[in-house]
């Protein structure tokens, strides 16, 4: 990641609400204990396309022994925030690509459309297939900046006042494995360059 | 009506330059103003530990440092005929050194004769020796963690707080780097790791770059204004955004112009000095917006190098994810963020066809988030398992490699298009040179061999573009021997206005692979020692 373009500031649109008056309404949760969902209206999807947008989350993320999924997380309600605050063009672009895999699920299920769309992953090259690279993004930010990603299922353990760095009490044996494979499963194809402002 | 005071000394800007000249030149005596365009924002009011879900966009919109970033300050900025760069211009009191990462890092004895050892750019018209007691001074007062590892391309202070501890990420870097001849050292950072200056040490947390809510990271706000305070003779005058520098008729800075950000009322400061310590691009824009009949090309600028020379650092790294540490329990690896680094090596290895050089900082990069994610092909159960395990081994590497300080990339101003204060603008012209483009692709195929001796995952992070300039922009208000070429002298005074100087990041000759900010710091300790000294001797 580069530095400060990681967290260059990208300057609050018009739509956005000021940081102070923004009432963002997605609840928020102490460490571990489920969430409620309860306080949060709609802005942009539908309740019929929010909640297709559940479904197709749930089963990017889904719950499993370790951890529960990006519906328990409520990602979908992230993904309305973050896309209602979006230009007019972004919100089309998701608004349209709904209304795709909505129609391509009419004609098996809603798992294989999300097969087919998740099959070129790498390079996307149909409307179908770049909207499941936006769509994973979003639910790798959702989730994983959510109570439940952060810490039931990645149990990280910083954000913490220590009052010494314990630094590395064992460096682990080198494993007997040829040094820098890629496993096959990495992306080659840079993020997307649509579905979000830039 | 009742008299205008007219200051010994108006600084402009409370970043690493302004908040050094602030306390030197009140500690020498002076009755110094400082106009900040931003306020104040207290430690207890920064964001940094705030968990994403407490933030309305989950902190992906920059929210932890919005409040840093005042009025339209963002957006009042045209990037035209340009590579893929970007500047940081921030507005709060203290600047950049409110939430920076504190890599604090003496340029080399070879940095400043680019021309003599290189035969590209200019030297420097002052030597690492003379300006070496600044740096050990400036050191000192800010309080240095990390130690001397005697490589010459690092030289290092005689007084250093204890070096932040390894993680395990790092000692497995090491085996990989000591295999390959690459030095991999403790970084140095202007992070307490014991109680200094009254200031408390280090929680490792993991923030710096959110800003330290406790002011452990070096803070002109915290660390240097108060003692500037302290000696009763210093004005801090926030939410006043400078307009103009005004001069005498003999053309003499006489005081600067400002704008109240918060009434939109113009007010004006008399002063007997001025000293711009905006960072680069802004600095470059108050001298071009200052213009009158004696200075018709912009204050200090008859030879038309104001706002040229514009260079940075460029970028580009990798994420890698270390098959030791799969599958590893969650610990905590927050710390300091970087607590190693590697230092410039590619001169190790005999000539090459470019000049320069890159140094590679370590893990600033965030443990929260699992970067990999977005990089991971897949998706359902296995990805996410996946994920996880992948999580510990974490291990990220971001370089920064010298670009070339050239003429034709410059910040000019655009009079028909103002900010929300009727101030022309500041537009960006960069162009990345061959030299750059040798010295980067090089970089990332050095980058590339270290990871493919690292057992793991790797997802380099360089672009297909190559980008700049980390926060580290410098050099539109050159110091420099040749008066064609330059606009400042080597202590940072202007040579056509004797009583304006520029010590920040604006005044650089040329650039290293090093980080800035040290050198910013101390060429301001070395131009307010001479300061007071011009003005014992009645010459300011």
């Amino acid at each position: 990641m580069k530095r400060r373009t990681a967290i260059k500031i990208v300057a609050l649109s018009a739509v956005s609400p000021n940081l102070d008056t923004l009432t963002y309404g997605l609840c928020h949760s102490d460490a571990g204990t489920a969430c409620s969902a309860g306080n949060y209206n709609l802005r942009f999807f539908t309740p019929e396309e929010n909640h297709l947008l559940d479904q197709l989350m749930e089963m990017v993320i889904p719950a499993d022994d370790h951890s529960p999924g990006a519906h328990a997380a409520h990602v979908s309600l992230f993904a309305d925030l973050m896309v209602s605050t979006s230009s007019a063009a972004v919100q089309k672009q998701w608004r349209e690509a709904l209304k795709l895999i909505q129609e391509e699920s009419a004609k098996s299920s809603l798992a294989e459309a999300l097969a087919k769309s998740a099959a070129n992953e790498g390079h996307p090259t149909s409307d179908l297939e770049r909207f499941f690279r936006a769509l994973k993004h979003m639910t790798v930010n959702g989730y994983y900046t959510s109570s439940i990603g952060i810490h039931q299922d990645l149990q990280y353990q910083g954000n913490a006042y220590l009052t010494a760095f314990p630094g590395c009490a064992q460096v682990p044996a080198e494993q007997p494995e040829e040094p820098g494979k890629k496993t096959g499963d990495q992306l080659h194809a840079r993020s997307s360059q649509h579905f979000c402002d830039k | 009506m009742s008299q205008t005071p007219t200051y010994d000394v108006c600084i402009i800007g409370s970043g690493a330059a302004g908040g050094v000249m602030a306390k030197e030149l009140c500690e020498g005596g002076a009755k110094v103003i400082l106009l900040e365009a931003g306020r104040e924002v207290p430690l207890t009011k920064f964001l940094s530990h705030k968990w994403p879900y407490e933030l309305p966009y989950r902190g992906l919109r920059g929210e932890k440092q919005t409040p840093f970033y005042q009025g339209d300050v963002s957006s009042s900025i045209r990037y035209q005929d340009c590579d893929s760069v970007s500047v940081d211009r921030i507005r709060v009191v203290g600047g950049r050194t409110v939430h920076w990462n504190a890599v604090v890092l003496r340029y080399a004895a070879r940095d400043f004769k680019e021309w003599s050892m290189n035969g590209i750019e200019e030297d420097w018209p002052l030597t690492y020796d003379e300006l070496e007691p600044y740096y050990e001074r400036i050191e000192q007062m800010i309080g240095v963690c990390g130690q001397d590892d005697g490589l010459d391309i690092v030289p290092a202070g005689k007084h250093y707080l204890p070096p932040l501890p390894w993680r395990c990420s790092e000692q497995i870097l090491d085996r990989a780097t000591k295999a390959m001849g690459i030095p991999l050292i403790s970084v140095r950072k202007a992070v307490l790791t014991k109680v200094y200056d009254g200031r408390p040490p280090c929680h490792y947390c993991g923030h710096c770059m959110s800003g330290c809510d406790v002011g452990a990271l070096f803070n002109s706000a915290v660390a240097m204004l108060p003692k500037a305070q302290r000696t009763g003779t210093f004005t801090l005058r926030q939410n006043a955004l400078a307009r103009k520098i005004l001069v005498d008729q003999e053309g003499l800075a006489r005081g600067v112009s400002f704008v109240d950000t918060q009434t939109k009322q113009e007010q004006e400061v008399k002063a007997k000095v001025v000293v711009v310590c905006c960072a680069t691009v802004e600095s470059a824009r108050l001298l071009l917006n200052s213009r009158s009949s004696k200075h018709p090309n912009g204050l200090a600028n008859s030879n038309g190098v104001v706002g040229r020379y514009l260079h940075g650092h460029l970028g580009g790294g990798a994420n890698i994810y270390l098959k030791d540490l799969e599958g590893a329990p969650p610990f905590n690896q927050d710390g300091a963020t970087d607590h190693v680094y590697i230092p410039r090596y590619n001169h190790l290895g005999g000539k090459k066809d470019y000049a320069g050089g890159w140094g590679f900082q370590v893990n600033f990069s965030s443990y929260m988030f699992p970067h990999h994610a977005l990089s991971l092909s897949g998706y359902g159960a296995a990805y996410k398992e996946r994920v996880r395990t992948m999580q510990p081994g974490y291990l990220m590497l971001g370089a920064f490699g010298k670009v070339e300080a050239r003429p034709e990339n410059h910040v000019s101003v655009d009079p028909h298009q103002v900010d929300e204060y009727g101030i022309p603008i500041p537009v960006v012209h960069f162009r990345f040179s061959e030299n750059d483009f040798a010295l980067w692709h090089d970089k990332n195929r050095s980058l590339m061999e270290i990871c493919a001796n690292l057992k793991g995952q790797v997802f380099p992070d360089f672009d297909e573009a190559l980008g700049g300039f980390a926060s580290h922009e410098v050099g539109t208000i050159r110091m420099g021997k040749n008066p064609k070429t330059s606009v400042l002298n080597s202590f940072c005074q202007a040579r056509e206005v004797k009583n304006l100087f520029v010590t920040d990041g604006s005044c650089f000759t040329t650039s290293s692979e090093k980080n800035p900010t040290l050198t910013i710091m101390a060429l301001s300790l070395r131009a307010a020692d001479y300061i007071k000294e011009q003005k014992r001797r009645g010459e300011l």
